[in-house]
């Protein structure tokens, strides 16, 4: 079992979770309107903003949660997991771009909250925070170690804000989750942090009160659409997937709620409505928070799931800010107004870009009632021999399969390595064009690793549920991200480039290879420090704890510009009894 | 017609980022949406940008795009009635 030890959310709504939750509670919404010009973005917009700075923010979060806790994090037993999509990348062309890849970044907060740990960061769009809290469960599920402090944030200014704008993405009022009228979503600026633990907190287990309750979370599965990089799939099968193995282990009488993503955005909206009635859920009260706190993009996951376990230990479900008139066709039951329940687990679930979707259940329990063996238990020890077969390297100077270098022929100079390979090898998949660097480099190698696999027919049906798409980094999608930048750059040729701001996810790849592969299983990209052998194997075991993987596509993948790129990816694949 | 049918070529592939895509690899008559490159409702916002940008012209309604972007010789005949520069 994972323990939840302690918590901290800061937003504009308050420096603590209980600020956080009261002012939820009483209704409050930090959303409000930013008039033209602000942060030079010339059209007007509706959000939840600190203008906090990145670092600082994560710090104070972390560093509140942390001395709550009493944990000590100065042992190789602790680990601290960040989870952001753009980091601090306002900063981008003002300050070096090593100080702003997420990897550097999460290691100096770690370093200055005291860890001597390597950290990571899940960089999972919109999924990050509840990807990043799966991460550590399951890595206190394996023992790898007793506490991971985990904290999302995401510091939108310029360059995030007009990125949604360019997507028609933003409403024009405060978002109106699951509503008929609703436009858009707002962005919400928030760090969360949870403290988690295999163990309870100290001297809980002897206590004799039975009132005493602590959270557990667990049962956290993360699947892919395999449909489309930005928009939902319509019969939701991700989502569902995740919900159905979520729920092979949950009891749905447990349930106070769903917490749903709940963006406001059209298709979001309407793709959890399908969901949640294809897993036959429809009769279970469904929440959605981001007409309080807006949508907090890394913090997301952490912060909503925070008020959610406030709320349920407040014996309240929460309503729904800005709903009014049902506007999904999904079977659901929503509120406006909170409502009261006596049940003590909810599911959160939560949707992003890249086509990935995760669903998380947490539970609070009476701690006397937990025996210490079992408080100790470490379940489900992943086997560890893995296979580890065919690899692929590729770098400006050529493409090596299993060792040997590729044949490529032509012109070197007239086409890039990864577009003469795309013709010469590839050729029926247009899209390609379409990709940026990083996508273009994960594609290419991904396709000669499975021309050499050559699956047969069965084998490729059985792999589109189980296998998973688990890429590693140190850049980001710093290639895009320079693109990007310089579409808003100039105040007099000010045109946002919504395609390229799509591909500033770096996990955009591994939706891009689900796509072409129909892959359903697991898709998670972590960004580190730098290329780590030894940590890439601990991250890429916890994949193999969803019951459904039996292999992965998996390995180091960093595109910075056309002269400096690596792919070095493998497949892995485990014989489960 | 035929250089603004070129030009406009040049301009997709430079708005839509396919780099090293030229413009023979687009047959102006093929439909850009769903089939063959597979355009989809961002490349349209992306369209949209590049209409204004280059040629003055401004779609209120993003649903206004779905004809005007069929192809390219529909682009081309849109913008040759429609442009402001």
């Amino acid at each position: 079992m994972v323990y939840v030890l302690a918590d901290n959310i800061i937003s504009p709504l308050g420096d603590t979770s209980e600020d956080n939750y009261q002012a939820v509670k009483a209704g409050k919404s930090a959303i409000r309107a930013y008039a033209p010009m602000t942060d030079g973005i010339p059209d007007g917009f509706m959000a939840s903003l600190m203008s906090a700075d990145f670092e600082d923010l994560v710090f104070r979060s972390a560093g509140k949660a942390i001395e709550a806790s009493g944990i000590h994090v100065a042992d190789d037993r602790s680990v601290f997991i960040l989870s952001s999509t753009k980091g601090a990348i306002e900063g981008l062309g003002k300050d070096a771009d090593e100080n702003l890849y997420l990897g550097e970044t999460a290691q100096r907060i770690a370093t200055r909250l005291g860890f001597t740990t390597r950290p990571v960061v899940v960089c999972n769009a919109c999924i990050s925070g509840s990807a990043a809290m799966i991460l550590a469960s399951r890595l206190l599920q394996l023992g790898t170690y007793d506490h991971v402090v985990v904290c999302g944030a995401d510091c939108p200014q310029r360059f995030i804000i007009s990125g949604f704008q360019s997507l028609n993405a933003m409403s024009a009022e405060p978002c109106r989750p699951f509503d008929i009228e609703r436009q858009g979503l707002n962005l919400g600026e928030a760090a969360a942090t949870v403290v988690l633990s295999s163990r309870l907190p100290a001297g809980e287990q002897a206590t004799n009160k039975s009132d005493k309750r602590v959270w557990t979370i667990g049962h956290g599965h993360i699947k892919n659409d395999a449909f489309h990089i930005s928009a939902p799939s319509k019969t939701a099968e991700g989502l569902l997937e995740a919900l159905q193995q979520t729920m092979e282990s949950v009891g749905k009488d447990d349930l106070a709620f769903i917490n749903a993503h709940g963006t406001a955005t059209l298709f979001n909206d309407q793709m959890e409505s399908i969901a949640i009635q294809r897993a036959a859920l429809s009769d279970v009260p469904v929440n959605a928070l981001k007409g309080y706190i807006g949508h907090s993009l890394g913090a997301a996951g952490v912060f909503e799931t925070i008020l959610c376990m406030k709320s349920v230990d407040d014996h309240t479900v929460l309503g729904t800010r800005g709903y009014e008139e049902m506007g999904v066709s999904g079977r659901v039951i929503l509120s406006a107004e909170h409502s009261s329940t006596h049940k003590t687990g909810f599911i959160k679930m939560l949707s992003g870009f890249g086509g990935c979707n995760a669903t998380l259940y947490a539970k609070s329990v009476e701690s006397s009632s937990l025996s210490l063996n079992e408080a100790k238990a470490v379940t489900d020890p992943v086997p560890s021999v893995f296979r580890k077969t065919y690899h692929v390297r590729i770098t400006p100077e050529g493409a090596w399969l299993d060792g040997r270098l590729l044949p490529v022929k032509g012109e070197p100079n007239e086409k890039s390595l990864l577009t003469t390979i795309y013709k010469q090898m590839i050729g029926d998949y247009p899209k390609y064009y379409k990709m940026d660097g990083l996508c273009r480099l994960g594609f290419i190698a991904s396709e000669l690793l499975l021309q050499a696999e050559k699956a047969d027919e069965t084998s490729i049906k059985e792999l589109q549920r189980s296998r998973g798409v688990v890429l590693f980094n140190r850049s980001s999608s710093i290639s895009s991200d320079k693109k990007y930048l310089a579409s808003i750059a100039d105040k007099d040729n000010y045109f946002p480039s919504p395609s390229v701001f799509v591909y500033t996810l770096p996990n955009i790849v591994t939706g891009e290879i689900a796509i072409r592969n129909g892959y359903h299983g697991e898709t998670s990209f972590y960004i580190l420090p730098e290329k780590n052998e030894e940590q890439m194997q601990t991250l890429i075991q916890t994949a193999f704890l969803d019951s459904q993987t039996t292999s992965l596509l998996t390995g180091w993948i960093d595109y910075e510009d056309r002269e400096h790129y690596e792919a070095d990816l493998y497949i892995v694949s485990i014989n489960k009894v | 017609m035929n250089e603004l049918v070129k030009e406009l070529k040049d301009e997709i592939i430079e708005a839509l980022n396919l780099e090293e895509m030229t413009a023979d690899d687009i047959d102006e008559n093929e439909p850009l949406f769903g089939e063959g490159l597979g355009l989809d409702s961002i490349d349209a916002l992306e369209l949209i940008v590049l209409l204004e940008k280059k040629y003055g012209i401004k779609l209120a309604d993003p649903a206004e795009g779905k004809k005007i972007f069929t192809s390219v010789a529909s682009i081309a005949d849109y913008v040759s009635k429609n442009r402001k520069k």
